[in-house]
């Protein structure tokens, strides 16, 4: 194999783990001598109508030159290949296990169950193409399973630059890295931080999703007062302030809302042997690696709990490092690393 | 102001992103900018326009960026409410040159009407050279302004002596026509192309290159440092690929102080004067052949007409500044 195509789904002007991962991937293909590029194709979710515009552009797109394509996303994933392998990041999640919730994203109709279920069927009649298909996490397989009948292997995601962290003896803050986003709930933290009784503080740092998305955390901290206890960084940060954020920190927060995968946020943290907080409905993916004592802290999803959560950190300063080295050793029982998924993705 | 700049690459067949990316990406970001690059892939050829130019314009991908910079095509077929389209290559030849009543004819007509419609609604159209900018003038409404393709003059990387071999991008569509005035030059004069973008393409170059006799005296760089070294040490370089509307070989063998030898349909004949910065020649073999020998049998002439390439380049074409400017005005 000689030229492989790493297919991803981007939005402009953001960028999140998959396309962390995507550029990871095309880095570790080249070092073993494959000469691999990225093909990003734009996705777009608002009209949710431009959803069926999309799947059908990435049907007309062709690779001829290449000779296998790994794609990662929806709806760049249905690009047209005869040697497709598939590393399934996301499937739309709207059309799934989100639709009927708050998160649902577009009408409860006829429209939208028609647009809904043209996703599915998009998904059903092109997804089957891949000569194989890996997810990324059991929550991933599990629901291509359940919603579309399609069997896949959990390949999962290891870090980028795992030497890229370190440790050093931590200080008194919890430390919340991520796209600052309602999914990532960071807005959850800043309210939590209303309850903490102890002397811990939260920092957190990323790039908002959007204007809003930044504006209600610093609202939160004005409304509450929390001036002195909490720091947001609404900003794209560097690898480097991140690793040093999370040398630095007490343990690290995760939040999000049922995520798929582990999330690189928790195998950061261990890698810097760092305990993670997380909550009860951060999804299997997550609570894979982050259990409650062990690992890290899990709590119920609300303020007051969270903030219990922040303060058992706090009391446990004393055996953080050795639960983050836990969590790292349980991260490795799990075969993350790159050999596997090189050899996995081009086999 | 957030600006995204897009563009189109031969996915497999050519390294991405390509260096215009970049390098606007760098000027844009140097004035203060947000900055975001998007290459999508299209075929090497124009077997399947119709369907990526069906594909591009389906995209949303307005809410993302307050302007758009499209450079090759057919990016210009995006949409965006506020649109700069920085035409870089346009859609094959027009029309009026190949029969449309073949499938191959109807693409193209398909091709140059979409470009036409779609500039149409773009705010600004430019041309990277007259050639494009006449080509692109269709409707008669759309005339793009001339902005040229920076070029900065560079030294020859160390080490790089003049050698006595000739250097091409290799003209798939032309290959037979370069490979026969190869062969009728001496023995000793081998020529050195850019390198392959995939193992395929490869192939299928050395394969044309036996076949027409010459297997053994044309090689392909292996990677982009011996390609410009290939570059710095020839005698001249050779600008055939019928389809580059840029002519940006010129330029960047002038960058050099290599004189180019282009054949008068393509782009690059217009960025030389002929006889002063350059050699321009019908497109057959046989003048083709003429011009090289004589440049292979007087390097001293060939040094001069490099040299006065090189003095002129940086008045012709501007620098990537000067373009972020007019692009973001």
């Amino acid at each position: 194999m000689t030229t492989v195509a790493v297919v991803n789904a981007v939005v402009p002007f953001l960028r999140g783990g998959a396309e962390i991962l995507s550029a990871s991937l095309v880095e570790q293909l080249r070092k073993r001598g494959i000469d691999a590029f990225a093909v990003d194709i734009p996705a777009a979710w608002n009209p949710p109508e431009v959803l069926l515009d999309h799947i059908l552009a990435a049907r007309l797109m062709r690779l001829d030159h290449v000779d296998r394509v790994v794609a990662l996303k929806f709806p760049a994933y249905h690009v047209p290949h005869d040697n497709k392998v598939l590393w399934m990041l996301h499937q739309y999640r709207q059309a799934y296990d989100l639709w009927g919730t708050p998160l649902q994203g577009f009408a409860n109709d006829s429209w939208g169950v028609a647009l809904r279920d043209a996703v599915r069927r998009a998904d059903d009649a092109f997804l089957p193409e891949a000569r194989r298909i890996y997810t990324n996490s059991p929550v991933t397989r599990d629901r291509l399973m359940t919603f579309n009948g399609i069997p896949s292997e959990v390949l999962y995601a290891p870090l980028p630059d795992p030497d890229m962290f370190t440790t050093r003896p931590p200080q008194d803050f919890i430390f919340m890295p991520s796209r600052l986003s309602a999914a990532k709930r960071q807005l959850l933290a800043v309210e939590a931080m209303a309850h903490v009784r102890s002397d811990v503080r939260l920092v957190v740092a990323g790039p908002p999703d959007s204007e809003h998305d930044g504006r209600v955390l610093h609202e939160a901290v004005d409304r509450l007062g929390l001036h002195d206890r909490v720091e947001v960084h609404a900003r794209w940060i560097t690898d480097r302030e991140k690793a040093d954020w999370m040398a630095d920190c007490l343990a690290c927060a995760y939040l999000p809302v049922d995520e798929d995968s582990y999330g690189y946020v928790t195998l950061e943290a261990y890698q810097s042997r760092k305990p993670v907080v997380s909550l009860t409905d951060s999804g299997k993916g997550v609570l894979a690696l982050v259990a409650d004592g062990e690992t890290g802290w899990v709590a119920e999803p609300d303020a007051r709990a969270l903030g219990e959560a922040f303060d058992r950190a706090a009391a446990g300063r004393a055996t953080a490092h050795d639960m983050g080295a836990a969590g790292q050793d349980r991260a490795r029982e799990l075969g993350i690393s790159w050999d596997r998924v090189i050899e996995e993705l081009t086999r | 102001m957030k600006v995204l700049i897009a563009s189109v690459f031969a996915a497999g067949r050519e390294p991405t992103p390509p260096r215009e990316v970049a390098a606007l990406a760098a000027a844009v970001r140097d004035a203060g900018h947000d900055v975001d690059t998007l290459v999508l892939p299209v075929g090497a050829d124009d077997a399947r326009l119709q369907e990526e130019i069906l594909a591009l314009r389906l995209l949303e991908i307005g809410h993302a960026s307050d302007r758009l910079i499209t450079l090759r095509f057919p990016a210009c077929v995006l949409r965006h409410p506020d649109h700069v389209a920085w035409c870089l290559t346009g859609p094959p030849a027009a029309p009026a040159r190949v029969d449309v009543a073949s499938a191959h004819g109807r693409t193209v007509e398909f091709a140059q009407a979409a470009a036409g419609r779609a500039l149409q609604w773009v705010g600004r159209v430019y041309a990277a050279t007259p050639r494009l900018a006449a080509l692109l003038t269709d409707p008669p409404d759309v005339v793009p302004a001339v902005l040229s393709l920076p070029w900065d003059a560079a030294d020859a990387p160390p080490g790089v002596a003049p050698a006595g071999h000739l250097y091409a991008e290799w003209p798939a569509a032309r290959a037979g026509l370069l490979c026969d005035a190869v062969a009728t030059l001496g023995a000793g004069t081998t020529l050195v192309c850019a390198p392959p973008p995939g193992a395929r393409w490869r192939e299928e170059a050395e394969r044309e290159a036996e076949a027409h006799g010459v297997g053994h005296r044309v090689r392909f760089a292996a990677d982009e440092r011996e390609r410009r070294e290939a570059l710095a040490g020839a005698v001249a370089a050779v600008a055939a690929v019928p389809g580059d509307a840029t002519g940006r070989i010129a330029d960047e063998a002038a960058s050099l102080g290599v004189p180019c030898v282009a054949l008068d349909d393509t782009a690059a004949a217009d960025a030389i004067a002929p006889d002063a910065t350059g050699l321009v020649v019908a497109a057959d073999a046989d003048a083709l052949a003429d011009a090289l020998r004589g440049l292979v049998a007087s390097p001293t002439r060939a040094r001069a007409l490099g040299g006065a390439a090189r003095a002129g380049l940086a008045a012709r074409t501007g620098t990537w500044h000067d373009v972020a400017e007019e692009l973001l005005r």
